[in-house]
């Protein structure tokens, strides 16, 4: 099927993107990777009169990690990058987790960070695995920036706090504490599919003690959320496995998984009990033991 | 919104050579490969990369070219599958990016758990590719393509075998125990009943109806063969005595098939043995949906040079890497046919040494091409006279040149001389039964179709078919469905009061919705065997789970065109008490004292159908096929005067004329004042006609139901894309998603086919949403000898919701 025809922008700047942002509002949508955005105008589900090429700015595709600032990723690093980063995989597992079971290598490969979390689907992987390790996006416009933590920035399936002229510019995860441990799991028919649930737990643990918990949900909400009520549960506890099932069974009260056509609301809500207890053990098994 | 011209030059190399092209933004890359470069093993598929075959790799990675935009690849270098497979073969070039096991349907890494694999063929479609199936844990969880066993194995490209098998095998809403209907018809009440009660029931009904009305009074429908149910329905109904028996030949595969009897005594396929140099699909998009002419054999092909014509009202895949794309209107292709006819006589570019040898007829063809002009054939067909005039010389004097025809030849009241005048095209120049022509096959040797329908052993009274007016119909043991509608709307000939049927959708795939869904309603007894509750099984007194491909042991014969027969093993369990239709159909004959014609066991007619060939069935499973054989015989054409019959007597017998007259063949609906669009449809590439609307992998490629239009046409009647539309004839109206096709003549949209939805549980799933059928006819004009009426190329008109 043949893409709809649009008028095409290329800015060569952050500031000229924005201001074209601006000036033609809902007619208008940024281009990053193509692999949300184009399937969406083939399908005539979104027809924009203007496309507004973000990759031709230049500078936009980092990674950087400090040990105090902890990690920097530009708006246009592709999935593919993240998955194959090292710093990454080191120092923050569930985000080289969930990079690694989107989609296929040929979308990895396309598909940036930005527009990942910009796309905003309950299901995506790497925004949920984020939201378990307070990430932020800095959004830029022609006059400033700001920074928003990730999980407040997405509002709604398909929907984000963005203004009108704002470009994500980047990506800000804060270094851990050090004997954190994580863990991404994802269940779906293919690896390449859509998640039916997902779920990314980051534990802090402290001999044995889980002193700080996140916990996040995938595919049973109109966002990606975090599972708070759940979380509390394991804050201060010795995990055992009558304290991870209980967790496990707040965190599904916490959702409201729906009937669609990838799974029934009430198969959703027993694979997510098992994902949720399977991450958490891996999490606690990783705190204890994991690399580095 | 006018646009200023936004081509833009890029620069790229592929497979090593540097280029320069002037693209539109909107442009991917894939278009560029295909389009510019003729580098077509770089498939699409899907269009939105889920089903990696349009992969390249671009700077080193893998990306998928359909999501690539032109402009973005300005400035790298692109390896395709030619830049990196030697030889011409189909080369499993993105089997490799999927060598993570990614499509696999289980998240576990391939080989962490015991698993084993089986060579059977996919049963989606008619292409019947080889696969190689992976079983764990009692599912099937993956459908290679058979690279091993030498068979025909290219998949389609958006793969729809590994996308939806292991789906269906496992999705929570299949049927899976016999219902009965409690509340009204449509209601959504139903009973969980036992198989016994259920086929009791059944036999009860249908005993009571022969005794009372005469056994004409129970109907079959029937949909695509996919393994031996349909021959198992026809043998009941025959041994039964009826001969109401609906089946898909009324709009598919008959029309083409009578015609090429009837002009040189059998059928013809395009001969895969030996290269073509001239390749013509007519009506088909050979990519994405099947017909007689094997991907394999058709890259070969175009990869040793052959000349490429395509015939579509729409620029498909294969149109956009044509040497010729002829447009034309949709339904003239008989005026088309006969205009090609008209260039290739008059200019003496026809075979005369077998012309003058073995055509009968042929002086009256050339007194019949004089009776119109070409420009009168371009005011018919909007095809320009130069376009008509490069076709005929191309194709005439290209040897050895094959024409693949498609379903959309066979869907209108036209049919048959449409049909005829390409059949006599071919005859005239030459092609037939040559190495890398048009081959008669001698089919494998297995019982005929028609004789497991034990129709020259018992009759069936088809003198008295609703229907019988379609005397070649009723000879290839079917009636039309508007037929069988008639009869339980208005009495005529008389009332059918049962129907039974299988394999098909019928409120969604028969002409005329509206009316079908009447008499689903007003007939006595209604009995639907589906995998899934669908609008038509919703109708339903009792539903009958049935056993899908995989899930029992079975041997398909069809496609019919290929003549051989296939072996397709059990691989894994049915969902509940799912059965196979033979099973019931040879239960049900059973408790109707017809057991004689039947088995103890359905499984025992695996190994009689076979008995021909010296194999058993347990002997097909290693074997997995019987092929045909092509012998290329000079002059074996079986007709009566054992010539090719330009001008065929036996023709008339079943009301046709006698041979293509541009009268008829130019005699189209005509678009008016208040419809002045003409619709037509192709084959849905993400689905298999109305199926699978419930499986998300395929869903999630096509959500919705789309109609497209040329963009000025639109602007003018003040429509955009993204809104719904309604499409309306005289009939009803449906509404689809509206988007623009530049190449698409202003004059002419082309709607989705076969559209329910299976979450809308109110409303019969929401059959008269988005059906095309809403808009079709169940009354003339029909084909006179089979009853086909014009499922395309009617007018209609559209407007906004």
């Amino acid at each position: 099927m043949k893409l709809p025809q649009f008028q095409y922008l290329e800015p060569k700047s952050i500031e000229k993107a924005s201001s074209l942002l601006a000036r033609y509002g809902k007619e208008a949508s940024a281009l990053a990777g193509g692999t949300d955005l184009l399937v969406k105008m083939k399908q005539r589900r979104f027809v924009p009169r203007y496309v507004i090429n973000l990759k031709t700015i230049h500078g936009l595709d980092y990674i950087r990690y400090d040990e105090n600032d902890g990690l920097r990723i530009g708006a246009l690093t592709t999935i593919q990058s993240i998955k194959n980063s090292i710093v990454v995989k080191r120092n923050f597992k569930v985000l080289n987790e969930a990079a690694g079971v989107e989609s296929s290598v040929q979308i990895r490969n396309r598909a940036t960070i930005a527009g990942n979390i910009a796309n905003a689907s309950p299901a995506a992987d790497a925004p949920l695995a984020l939201i378990t390790l307070g990430g932020t996006v800095v959004l830029a416009r022609a006059d400033g920036q700001r920074e928003i933590l990730i999980e407040n920035f997405l509002t709604g399936p398909g929907q984000t706090a963005l203004e009108p002229g704002e470009v994500i510019k980047e990506i800000h995860v804060p270094r851990l504490a050090p004997d954190v441990g994580g863990s991404y799991v994802k269940h779906a028919v293919r690896r390449t599919d859509i998640a039916i649930v997902s779920t990314s737990v980051v534990l802090t643990m402290s001999n044995g003690v889980c002193m700080d918990a996140r916990i996040g949900l995938g595919s049973v909400a109109p966002t990606v959320i975090r599972a708070k009520r759940a979380e509390d549960v394991l804050k201060g506890q010795t995990n055992t496995d009558v304290i991870v099932k209980k967790t496990a069974e707040i965190a599904v009260d916490e959702a409201s998984p729906i009937d669609d056509i990838r799974a029934y609301a009430q198969y959703r809500a027993l694979a997510l009990k098992a994902a949720v207890e399977q991450a958490i053990t891996e999490a606690m098994r990783d705190a204890k033991w994991g690399g580095v | 919104m006018k646009h200023r011209s936004q081509l833009r030059e890029i620069r790229l190399k592929v497979n090593g050579k540097a280029y320069t092209f002037a693209v539109n933004p909107w442009d991917t890359l894939i278009e560029v490969l295909r389009e510019k470069l003729k580098l077509s093993k770089t498939k699409e598929g899907c269009g939105v990369g889920e089903c990696g075959s349009c992969a390249v790799i671009m700077d080193k990675k893998a990306v998928n070219s359909c999501l690539v935009l032109a402009v973005d690849a300005d400035g790298s270098e692109i390896l395709t599958a030619e830049g990196l497979a030697e030889d011409a073969e189909y080369h499993p070039f993105n089997e490799m990016l999927l060598s993570q096991g990614g499509m696999r349907a289980s998240m576990e890494k391939p080989g962490s758990k015991p698993h084993q694999e089986f060579f059977t063929f996919c049963h989606i479609c008619a292409g019947r590719c080889a696969v190689k199936a992976t079983v764990e844990d009692g599912k099937v969880v993956d459908i290679a393509p058979d690279m091993e066993s030498g068979l025909p194995n290219e998949l389609c490209p958006v793969k729809k075998s590994r996308l939806s098998i292991p789906e269906v095998l496992n999705h929570p809403n299949r049927l899976k125990y016999p219902l009965k209907r409690i509340g009204d018809r449509g209601e959504g009440k139903w009973k969980r009943i036992s198989w016994d009660e259920a086929l009791d029931t059944i036999a009860a009904k249908l005993i009571e109806f022969k005794e009372k009305y005469g056994p004409e009074s129970v109907a079959w429908c029937l949909g695509e063969p996919k393994g031996l149910e349909f021959a198992f329905a026809q043998r009941f109904a025959t041994a039964f005595g009826t001969p109401n028996v609906i089946t898909p030949g009324w709009c598919c595969g008959v029309p083409s098939g009578m015609a090429s009897a009837l002009t040189y005594g059998w059928n013809c396929v395009p001969d895969e043995e030996h290269p073509s140099k001239m390749v013509v699909l007519w009506a088909v998009n050979n990519n994405h949906t099947a017909s007689g002419m094997r991907r394999e054999a058709f890259e070969r092909d175009l990869a040793n040079g052959a000349r490429l014509i395509v015939v579509d009202p729409r620029r498909t895949d294969v149109a956009s890497i044509a040497d010729l794309w002829v447009r034309p209107r949709p339904n003239s292709d008989g005026a088309l046919a006969m205009g090609v006819l008209k260039v290739i006589v008059e200019n003496e570019l026809y075979d005369k040494d077998f012309v003058q040898e073995w055509c009968d007829g042929f002086d009256k063809l050339v007194e019949e091409l004089k009776i119109f002009t070409l420009k009168e054939v371009e005011e018919v067909t909007w095809v320009p006279e130069g376009v008509i005039r490069e076709f005929a010389i191309m194709y005439a004097t290209t040897k050895p040149a094959t024409i693949q025809w498609g379903n959309a030849l066979d869907t209108t009241s036209l049919a048959f001389p449409q049909d005829k005048a390409i059949a006599i095209l071919r005859a005239i120049c030459g092609n037939l039964n040559i190495p890398g022509g048009e081959v008669f096959l001698t089919p494998a040797p297995y019982v005929r179709p028609g004789k497991f329908f034990l129709l020259s052993k018992i009759n069936r009274n088809p003198g008295i078919a609703i229907g019988s007016e379609f005397k070649l119909a009723v000879r290839s043991a079917f009636v039309p469905p508007h037929s069988l509608i008639q009869s339980v709307l208005t009495g005529e000939p008389y009332k059918v009061r049962a129907a039974l049927f299988l394999l098909t959708n019928p409120v969604l795939s028969w002409a005329d919705s509206i009316r079908t869904v009447e008499a689903f309603k007003k007939i006595d007894f209604l009995v639907g065997s589906e995998i899934f509750m669908t609008p038509s099984t919703a109708l339903a007194d009792i539903v009958l789970p049935a056993a899908w491909g995989m899930e029992h042991e079975e041997l398909g014969y069809w496609p019919g065109w290929y003549e051989e027969i296939r072996c397709y093993p059990k691989l894994v369990e049915p969902p509940g008490e799912a059965w196979s239709d033979t099973k019931w159909i040879n239960e049900l004959a059973k408790r109707i004292g017809l057991g004689e014609y039947f088995w103890e066991d359905d499984l025992e007619a695996l190994d009689e159908i076979l008995a021909p060939s010296g194999f058993s069935y347990e002997d097909m499973k290693q074997k997995r096929v019987l092929r045909s054989k092509r012998e290329y015989k000079k002059g074996d054409f079986r007709t009566p005067t054992g010539k090719v019959e330009i001008y065929s007597a036996k023709a008339a017998e079943f009301g046709y004329s006698p041979m293509p007259y541009w009268r008829e063949v130019s005699n189209i609906p005509m678009a008016s004042k208040d419809y002045p669009l003409i619709m037509t449809n192709g084959k849905e590439e993400a689905y298999m006609l109305t199926g699978y609307k419930q499986v998300a992998g395929l869903r999630s490629v096509k959500p919705e139901p789309i109609v497209e239009m040329n963009p000025d046409t639109a602007k003018r009647m003040g429509l955009e894309e993204v809104n719904w539309v309604y499409i309306e004839t005289s009939k009803g109206r449906v509404k689809q998603r509206l988007a623009f096709d530049p190449d698409l003549d202003a004059r002419v949209i082309v709607a989705s086919f076969g559209w329910w939805f299976p979450e809308e549980r109110e409303n019969l799933f929401g059959w008269d949403k988005s059906n095309i059928n809403v808009l079709t006819r169940s009354e003339p004009p029909y084909d006179p000898g089979i009853g086909t009426s014009d499922l395309r190329g009617f007018p209609c008109r559209v407007y906004a919701t």
